[in-house]
């Protein structure tokens, strides 16, 4: 439909309402995140009396706005098989975030919202916000969970950072280990006074 | 070069809610508004616009189209800044000597360095606009 649009329809310059207009295309693709390419004709119309160029319709917002469609769904298909993979059923999505049941059953099939996609990508770069959701987005159980996430950074991926970075200092190593058993010993700690949180966070102006 | 708008902000802001059929995006600006905002299509800038995405705006200046089939020393555009969140934008719109439509010349990131990227001082400024207003 849109390649007939494309081919019939007549073109007004939108800076100085000329009608000789010419029209050339060319191939993109989009491509969203942990989705395929979709490739994607676009439309540049030129006005031969002003020299004013681009899409002078907005036929190509139609043409985008069907190629994210289309590979956003395989994005949905990719996060879910990805969530699977790691034992995160649906199910327990649904319940922890308050779902109606087969929600997610029905974004497989095609029937997804931009604002779920947007949680699924949230949820698949932060699976542990599940877990936050389930106690009810108790800001103190977030908190334990960003600590405990932050340890496990700390301990995997420091130590090959120093080495590539070369940094022999054992002072620099000391510090750095130190500050990961800190943060672990804080992050299994038994669970802090919701008072004194609020009491820190206010004089750090965080906002908690 | 003017330091007053040339516009009211208010009319060419109601005329982004009118879409495609009122405003046209250049293609320049629409690659600067993927690019800086993520916004991939002239109806995802305009509807931003229409939305009270445009933050905190801060009238620059006016000058006289330089290029261009409407650079007849008679028309102007208006250049403002403005943020997104934490980001901080620069938007410059003019309408057709022929007054049919609205023109979003420029829509990117801004790379002057601003006072206002401190959200605190941000606010403090709009409390104290908001006091003026009363």
């Amino acid at each position: 439909m849109i390649d007939n649009e494309l081919t019939t329809k007549k073109f007004v310059c939108p800076v100085c309402d000329s009608s000789n207009i010419e029209s050339s295309y060319s191939m993109s693709d989009y491509t969203a995140p942990m989705g395929v390419p979709v490739p994607m004709k676009l439309i540049t119309n030129t006005c031969r009396d002003c020299g004013e160029a681009g899409d002078f319709e907005a036929l190509n917002d139609r043409a985008i706005e069907e190629a994210q469609k289309k590979s956003r769904f395989s994005a949905v298909l990719n996060l879910l098989s990805d969530l699977e993979s790691k034992n995160i059923k649906m199910a327990y999505i649904e319940r922890t975030l308050g779902l109606p049941q087969r929600t997610i059953a029905r974004w497989k099939g095609g029937e997804y919202s931009a604002s779920g996609f947007a949680l699924l990508q949230i949820i698949h770069s932060f699976p542990w916000i599940l877990e936050v959701a389930k106690s009810n987005f108790d800001p103190v159980v977030g908190l334990q969970h960003l600590l405990t996430e932050s340890t496990k950074i700390f301990s995997q991926y420091l130590p090959n950072f120093v080495k590539s970075q070369g940094i022999n200092s054992p002072h620099f190593v000391s510090s750095i280990s130190l500050v990961t058993v800190t943060s672990g010993f804080v992050a299994s700690a038994p669970p802090l006074d919701h008072n004194d949180l609020s009491q820190t966070f206010a004089l750090t102006g965080s906002g908690y | 070069m003017s330091y007053k708008p040339f516009y009211d902000l208010e009319l060419f802001l109601e005329a982004c809610e009118q879409g495609v059929k009122a405003v046209f995006v250049r293609q320049k600006a629409i690659e600067t508004a993927k690019s800086g905002f993520g916004l991939e299509t002239q109806t995802e800038i305009l509807a931003f616009l229409a939305s009270d995405g445009f933050e905190y705006p801060t009238f620059k200046n006016s000058r006289l189209l330089e290029k261009g089939n409407d650079a007849d020393g008679e028309t102007y555009t208006d250049a403002y800044s403005f943020f997104s969140g934490s980001d901080y934008g620069y938007l410059s719109f003019y309408k057709t000597r022929a007054g049919k439509k609205w023109i979003v010349k420029s829509f990117k990131i801004n790379n002057e360095v601003s006072h206002l990227n401190n959200p605190a001082l941000r606010d403090a400024l709009m409390k104290q606009l908001v006091e003026k207003k009363k």
